[in-house]
């Protein structure tokens, strides 16, 4: 039971809350408070399987994998009727091969009013629909893989998904209209590890900021009132993000300030689902003064349903980088685009299997083809 | 060939009404033509409207004036089945979908289940938030509780859309 991210040592590994070994007594822990009659929550989970073969030569896939997804278990805890506790945990293969258990989200919250509830904790960030719709239950999700820009920063994710700190939101009836807004505020995230600026992970700060600079989110989003299963919102987030190199002092080598502006639509009933998200990223290195850059990333998403369980899908997505961007590089972004046709067949309400054929174009170098061609399925539940 | 044509037409058909065969079937009959939304009398507003009693049952509404609303559910599935229809639009897989994806979202405090009509009374007596529906007869003669809305059933309603795992968390 190796122990390499002991709590009172602050390193780029440990940032992340992760701890090797402890997972079977925290498994334990878990399944007997569920039920012990004395603490009868109810402890519900997400988990896959997925295969997936890449033809590009430069892919860990190339070979063919067979991949355990994240083990994702979730709790929700009433204390009294207005406040409540959620627990979002995952356990997950690590590049390595180790199993890590990741603490994805802890909340507590207050719910003054409808229009004010009051959380403080870890969170998924007010980006877009999918970040806060789907989190890490793949089953509810209707394709295998989360668009690539909203992959999580331990899985080379460029937009800060996770956040620490306080979250206001709340519902405002007017008119017609159903108005849901949210405004965060918390530790910003960091890069370190850095080798020549690249190689970098986004880190979101868990334990500690490393600057006074505290990120702020939000959004706000419009919704037909009667037909709730529409939106149309806009998003953002400014934070600043110093990045460190891999060396014992870890010296800072860049201070980014970053704004991010989105907006998102999403239609979803029985049987279509239309989503689309869109995100700007200004960018400019206060250290080496190059300049402000700009970036687009953006995604759209149908899905039509028939006969209850089967599902045909298609997603674009693109990701445009502008050259010389140093917040892109260090986290070794580049432009991607990727087509996903994909076929769903819900075996329950709790399992399904989906399959999908991708295409994925970008740029030859970083030792990758510039078309690459994937196939996937998964098989998805949730318990 | 002909054979193998009608083989053929065979499997289509036989796909075909696997692919129909999740269609749900029709809600069970129900015993009264309207529903009633009753409430602890002490429940602050004096009446609600059909858009508001689906929000409070879809887990947006959930204060009034102070007060924490507490929606009760009945597991008997012709009221069931009439209300989340009527006013939801609703199947109960969904609505219960719904509940499942909103807690994984945000958490909260799910609808009370209840047994029978009795039962959702003793809760609306005990408890101020509290919301229930009840057939228009159940209601009848019950004292302590508030009549918000009288819904009349409509004797069928096709299934209605999905629910908000659109919703964003509140």
């Amino acid at each position: 039971m190796r122990n390499l991210c002991p709590f009172s040592r602050r390193t780029p590994v440990c940032g992340r809350w992760k701890r090797h070994g402890s997972i079977a007594g925290l498994l334990a822990v878990l399944l007997l408070l569920g039920s012990s009659p004395g603490h009868a929550f109810d402890l519900r989970g997400f988990g896959d399987v997925t295969f997936t073969k890449s033809d590009d030569a430069g892919s860990a896939d190339r070979h063919g994998s067979f991949t355990l997804g994240q083990l994702d278990l979730y709790v929700t805890q009433p204390i009294t009727d207005r406040l409540d506790v959620l627990a979002e945990l995952t356990i997950e293969s690590e590049t390595s091969g180790d199993f890590v258990a990741d603490l994805e989200r802890l909340q507590i919250g207050y719910r003054a009013w409808d229009w004010l509830v009051i959380r403080a904790g870890r969170f998924h960030n007010l980006l877009g629909y999918w970040n806060l719709t789907f989190h890490h239950g793949r089953q509810i999700q209707t394709t295998i893989n989360r668009p690539s820009m909203l992959a999580f920063e331990d899985r080379g994710g460029f937009l800060p998904v996770h956040l620490v700190g306080i979250w206001l939101s709340g519902y405002v009836p007017a008119g017609p209209l159903l108005i849901n807004y949210g405004l965060m505020a918390g530790n910003g995230p960091k890069i370190a590890g850095l080798t020549s600026l690249s190689g970098g992970e986004l880190d979101p700060n868990n334990l500690s900021d490393n600057s006074g600079n505290k990120a702020v989110a939000f959004n706000l989003t419009l919704h037909p009132r009667g037909l709730h299963n529409g939106g149309l919102g806009i998003c953002g987030n400014i934070s600043r993000i110093e990045g460190f190199d891999n060396t014992p002092a870890a010296a800072k080598v860049a201070n980014i300030s970053q704004q991010i502006l989105c907006g998102e639509a999403h239609y979803v009933t029985e049987t279509i689902e239309l989503l689309a998200e869109y995100y700007a990223l200004f960018d400019q290195d206060e250290l080496t003064g190059l300049g402000r850059f700009t970036n687009h990333t953006w995604y759209l998403q149908a899905a039509y349903t028939f006969a209850d369980r089967y599902v045909p899908y298609l997603r674009y997505e693109r990701t445009s980088v502008a050259e010389g961007d140093p917040y892109m590089t260090m986290l070794g972004v580049i432009d991607t685009a990727r087509t996903i046709l994909g076929f769903r067949f819900n075996l329950a309400s709790a399992s399904s299997v989906k399959a999908e054929a991708r295409l994925i174009d970008h740029p030859a170098p970083a030792g990758l083809a510039e078309h690459a061609h994937e196939f996937a399925v998964q098989w998805a539940f949730w318990f | 060939m002909l054979m193998g044509t009608g083989v053929c037409r065979g499997v289509l058909w036989g796909v075909l009404g696997c692919l129909l065969a999740g269609a749900s079937g029709p809600a069970p009959a129900a015993p009264d033509d309207r529903i009633v939304i009753v409430a602890n009398r002490f429940y602050p507003a004096s009446s609600l409207t059909r858009s508001e009693t689906r929000e409070i049952y879809l887990g947006l509404r959930t204060i009034e004036q102070f007060l924490r609303i507490r929606p009760i559910d009945q597991s008997d599935p012709a009221i069931r089945a009439a209300f989340l229809q009527t006013v939801l639009n609703l199947s109960r897989e969904t609505y219960i979908d719904h509940w499942n994806r909103l807690l994984f979202q945000q958490g909260g405090l799910p609808p009370l289940l209840k047994d029978s009509p009795d039962e959702v009374v003793q809760e609306l007596l005990k408890t101020d938030g509290a919301i229930g529906y009840l057939w228009g007869r159940d209601a009848e003669g019950r004292n302590g509780l508030k009549i918000l809305l009288v819904i009349p059933v409509r004797p069928s309603t096709a299934p209605g859309e999905r629910p908000p795992p659109a919703l964003p968390p509140n």
